[in-house]
């Protein structure tokens, strides 16, 4: 036992020696000043962008179109809105009158009676005259009757007879208190006179007394104050319609066209991210072409051009040249402030230009993101020889409105869009790499792929995010009845590595392209339906720097 | 000598399940001649009649102790060119789910004790301090390498912290039986609170989604504090802070039992007790009508209508705003003392050496963390006391050293339960370092009376 002690004592003084010699002997230091640097790098993982985006998200609509979302159809795009309008002074602009004068002589058996009246007696002779209006337009038009906002008749007489001249004068064309439109003027010998005859908001018949269209009679009695022996004289008449204006025109305009120009250019915004490549076939869409027509013309109506304009700019066509049999017809109104309503429908079907379907579909398959239709419209169609009877208001109108319709039942492959849209990153020189993160619930029946090229400002490439393999977004499972079953669920993880983000604070702009295609590789048709949606997850793993 | 044997057996594996923390003296408790170890048992009746604890130069404690890691576990040398390099995963590996950086430092301001016959009655002064940082692995590991690590989990990031600094008042008083079997005694301590920041709660659940990342955050948090006025030290008046409004209260208990001439037994329970804080306080809490923080992403409509994702941005700071700026009120509020329950046994080997085991545990921030240790004692002649402890401590083993000479009436000691730690501070969990010089006049050792009885 004491063996044993002095055994433990021995190892407690060997202890307390070890220590003594560890303490003094082992010695480690850190210089701080050396540290190395990248040796702290925490991986920091956030969501970016979360959502749901349904076909109402993509911002395709303007103040003319939108989205026709009905319960368990499919889904149309419509733009609709006036493409023209024409007016009165489209078919008739303006009038104009030539001054008429007549010099009124008297004959033999005038001069007789004159010569033989006593001094202080009468003697009366009459005279007849014609006015004219026409309206400014080259092709012939033919006022039977007018009725005009502004207008004044003026009626000059100069009389070079010795003798006091007393002049009636009645326009039997324009009726006043139920009498013929009828004055006096009492002119002196060697003198002259103007009488001026407002004919606003008056019916003034053009055709009355025996005139054609056009024509305005006046007919003149003049009483003779027998102031002299003299017989020598004449009477000088002179007419004009001045300032006329049209409130209602009856007639016949006869055949004039109309439209021979674009009417006008539609945006169609649901087509701004096409590419030109790839292939896509819409397997519907409609223009329907409204007329309300409040004049009293029948127009005949023809489509000559269909013209698109691609994302560049170039034009495409689809030259309909015309409808046969015959042009559509606008009828007419059937009366004064009541419009005639009429409505031209394009569509797969209907109607056949020369000869041929117009395929409608085909034409909006090229994706126009913009529509200039081309119209020609001729009033009075039919025989040229006919007389037309027309009226026509200051306030009558043509208004065509047009609906485009594509309903969203599209088959493509591998159709590519795109967009590109300023994007610069921030606080980039805090990150080491990270990985981005996509995860998509696809309830759309099309795949996408898609690529991302960030360029800096002189476009050149920092990086290109590539998944065009239509992976990226993989399309929704189909029934056979074309509605989607199931959504499709695809993950994809894009690393930008250290090489990569030193040089994304140059990034500027990003340049979207996107591959769509249709279910069977483009072969099926995509039917969009309002209730199909897009979940969207993004995130990111950064790694950051020490 | 068997029994030794079996002690031996028992000790070694008890130490392979507990983790010991260094800060927390486990040489001291077992070196039977300086009058610090009633400190850890105050039914330990001193070797001295009259000890007196002159200021600081009697007893200074400082400790130091990380369960989760070593510095050298997360600072390395690169072997090309001697480099520092941050080793994180390697300092993860070697954290446990919770973990614990404490630092302790105690001194002490005035002591005396005397022992009228069979009675030990003593009057102590203390500063002391407590710093106990608990942390979890998740929560390292969160800033260390980011939420990466967690995609798909949610994880509690825990961080919980009571730090005290506080003025100790002691009357104790403790009782040797006559035939000196048995001493019991107790600590009955008045303490002033100087200043004080307890986490009650501090708790952030947060969840990333394994597919997108979303973020989701559920904070718990609870901060008090109660911290020293700096107007009233620049106005010289700290003794405000020393004999300030935060009132508190604790007690010590112990005993020690010779169970046989050899087998001495011993326990205690020591800083039992509490503090009332009132001065200064401030409380931090989690807004609970906004518990939640999620951050899913922007949304993705906001892409494609046009409009501005600057409201949303303006959202979504507002909502961590209002989830993480933390509601603040100041009412009082109470935290308990780190309660310490040592228990022990000794063998004496022969007249002037014994073996000691010690077990442990400690309350610290409501957790419970036990340890154990060894220790040989032994009296160098009248002039000098050794001891030398093993523990484990985290895995790895301390050894602690003790040394005590006794130059009457003076007693200088030094006693360290990680004595390589001063070589090895880098590779080290823990050390602590008790160091003083006490007065101590009339050595009596209750040993002897027990064998001059029989």
């Amino acid at each position: 036992m004491k063996l044993k002690t002095n055994t433990l004592k021995g190892l407690l003084y060997l202890v307390a020696l070890l220590i003594t010699t560890f303490i003094s002997c082992t010695k480690d230091t850190y210089d701080f000043n050396t540290f190395a640097s990248n040796q702290w790098d925490p991986q920091f993982a956030t969501a970016l962008v979360n959502g749901s985006l349904g076909i109402n998200n993509f911002n395709l609509t303007d103040s003319n179109s939108y989205l026709q979302v009905v319960s368990d159809s499919v889904i149309k795009f419509v733009w609709s809105g006036n493409i023209s309008t024409f007016h009165t002074s489209d078919f008739i602009p303006g009038f104009s009158s030539d001054p008429v004068i007549d010099t009124i002589s008297l004959n033999a058996n005038q001069q007789l009676g004159l010569s033989q009246a006593a001094i202080g007696s009468t003697y009366t002779i009459s005279a007849t005259q014609v006015a004219n209006l026409s309206a400014q337009k080259a092709s012939q038009i033919f006022i039977d009757s007018i009725k005009l906002k502004t207008g004044t008749f003026s009626v000059g007489i100069r009389n070079t007879f010795n003798d006091l001249a007393n002049v009636t004068i009645t326009i039997p064309g324009i009726i006043k208190g139920g009498n013929p439109y009828t004055t006096q003027l009492s002119i002196k010998p060697q003198d002259s006179s103007t009488a001026i005859f407002d004919i606003s908001n008056m019916m003034i018949d053009m055709t009355d007394s025996g005139t054609t269209s056009n024509y305005l009679a006046i007919n003149y009695s003049v009483t003779f104050t027998k102031k002299s022996s003299s017989t020598a004289g004449r009477l000088i008449f002179s007419n004009q319609i001045n300032n006329p204006s049209l409130k209602v025109f009856y007639g016949d305009v006869r055949q004039q066209n109309f439209f021979t120009n674009e009417v006008k250019k539609v945006p169609l915004n649901v087509f701004k991210y096409k590419e030109k490549s790839g292939s896509l076939k819409l397997n519907d869409a409609t223009i329907s072409l409204s007329f309300i027509n409040t004049f009293g013309v029948p127009l005949g109506f023809t489509v000559t051009q269909l013209k698109g304009l691609d994302v560049s700019n170039d034009s495409f066509y689809l030259n309909v040249g015309g409808i046969v049999p015959a042009p559509f017809i606008i009828p007419a109104s059937p009366g004064l402030g009541v419009q005639s309503n009429s409505t031209l429908l394009m569509n797969k079907n209907n109607p056949i230009a020369n000869g041929k379907l117009m395929d409608i579909p085909t034409f909006f398959s090229n994706l126009p993101t913009a529509f200039l239709p081309k119209f020609d419209a001729v009033s009075n169609p039919g025989l040229p020889s006919t007389k037309f009877h027309n009226f026509i208001q200051d306030t009558s109108k043509g208004i065509i409105n047009a609906k485009i319709t594509v309903p969203l039942n599209l088959t493509l492959n591998n159709y590519a869009i795109n967009d590109t849209f300023p994007y610069t990153f921030s606080s980039v020189q805090n990150v080491q790499s990270f990985t981005l993160r996509t995860y998509f619930t696809n309830g759309f029946p099309v795949g996408i792929g898609a690529k991302l090229v960030f360029v800096d400002a002189l476009n050149n490439t920092i990086y290109t995010l590539n998944a065009t393999d239509s992976a990226l977004i993989t399309p929704a499972t189909v029934g056979s009845n074309g509605l989607v079953t199931a959504p499709s669920i695809t993950q994809h993880d894009f690393l930008l590595g250290g090489t990569i983000v030193p040089n994304l604070d140059k990034v500027k702009n990003v340049i979207f392209t996107g591959t769509i295609s249709s279910p069977g590789n483009g072969s099926q048709p995509a039917i969009i339906y309002p209730n199909y949606t897009l979940g969207v997850k993004i995130g990111a793993k950064a790694t950051i720097k020490n | 000598m068997k029994s030794v044997k079996h002690l031996v057996f028992i000790s070694i594996l008890l130490i392979g399940s507990f983790k010991v923390f260094s800060q927390d003296e486990l040489t001291l408790y077992n070196i039977k001649s300086l009058p610090e170890n009633r400190f850890q048992n105050p039914g330990k009746m001193p070797e001295s009649r009259i000890n007196i604890s002159l200021p600081v130069i009697s007893s200074t404690f400082v400790g130091l102790s990380n369960s989760g890691f070593a510095f050298s576990d997360l600072v390395a040398k690169r072997p090309q060119d001697d480099s520092l390099i941050l080793t994180t995963a390697n300092m993860l590996g070697k954290l446990s789910a919770n973990n614990l950086l404490s630092t302790s430092f105690s001194t002490e301001i005035l002591g005396v004790g005397f022992r009228v016959k069979q009675n030990y009655y003593s009057f102590d002064a203390r500063i002391k301090t407590n710093v106990d940082l608990s942390y979890t692995k998740d929560m390292m590991q969160f800033l260390l390498q980011g939420n990466s690590a967690f995609v798909g989990q949610q994880k509690n990031l825990g961080l919980t912290l009571n730090s005290t600094l506080y003025t100790e008042y002691g009357l104790g008083f403790t009782h040797i039986t006559k035939d000196c079997k048995l001493s019991y005694g107790g600590r009955f301590k008045i303490l002033s609170g100087i200043a004080n920041i307890n986490t009650k709660q501090a708790n952030i659940a947060v969840a990333t989604d394994s597919i997108n990342y979303a973020i989701s955050a559920t904070p718990n948090v609870l901060v008090n504090s109660s911290l020293i006025d700096t107007g009233s030290i620049s106005n010289n008046a700290i003794g405000s802070n020393v004999f300030g409004p935060n009132k508190g209260f604790g007690i010590d208990l112990g005993a020690e039992y010779k169970l046989t001439d050899k087998i001495t037994l011993s326990a205690s329970v020591v800083d039992l007790g509490f503090i009332n804080w009132k001065s200064n306080v401030n409380n931090y809490q989690s807004d609970p009508l906004h518990p939640n923080f999620t951050f899913s992403g922007f949304d993705v409509t906001k892409f494609f209508n046009g409009t501005t994702v600057q409201p949303y941005l303006d959202t979504l700071s507002d909502s961590l705003k209002n989830t993480f700026y933390p509601i603040k009120t100041n009412n009082s509020y109470k935290t308990s003392l780190s309660t310490k329950i040592f228990a022990g046994a000794t063998y004496k080997l022969t007249s002037g050496l014994d073996a000691g085991i010690l077990l442990y545990g400690r309350f610290v921030n409501s957790k419970f963390y036990s340890g154990i240790a060894l220790s040989l004692n032994e009296e160098l002649g009248k002039w000098l006391n050794a001891s030398v402890s093993f523990s484990r401590v985290n895995s790895t083993s301390n050894l602690g050293f003790g040394l005590s000479a006794n130059l009457r009436p003076l007693q200088i000691y030094v006693v360290s339960d990680n004595i390589f730690a001063l070589s090895h501070i880098d590779q080290t969990h823990g050390t602590n370092l008790h160091f003083g010089i006490n007065i101590s006049i009339g050595r009596v050792k209750n040993s002897e009376k027990v064998t001059a009885k029989k």
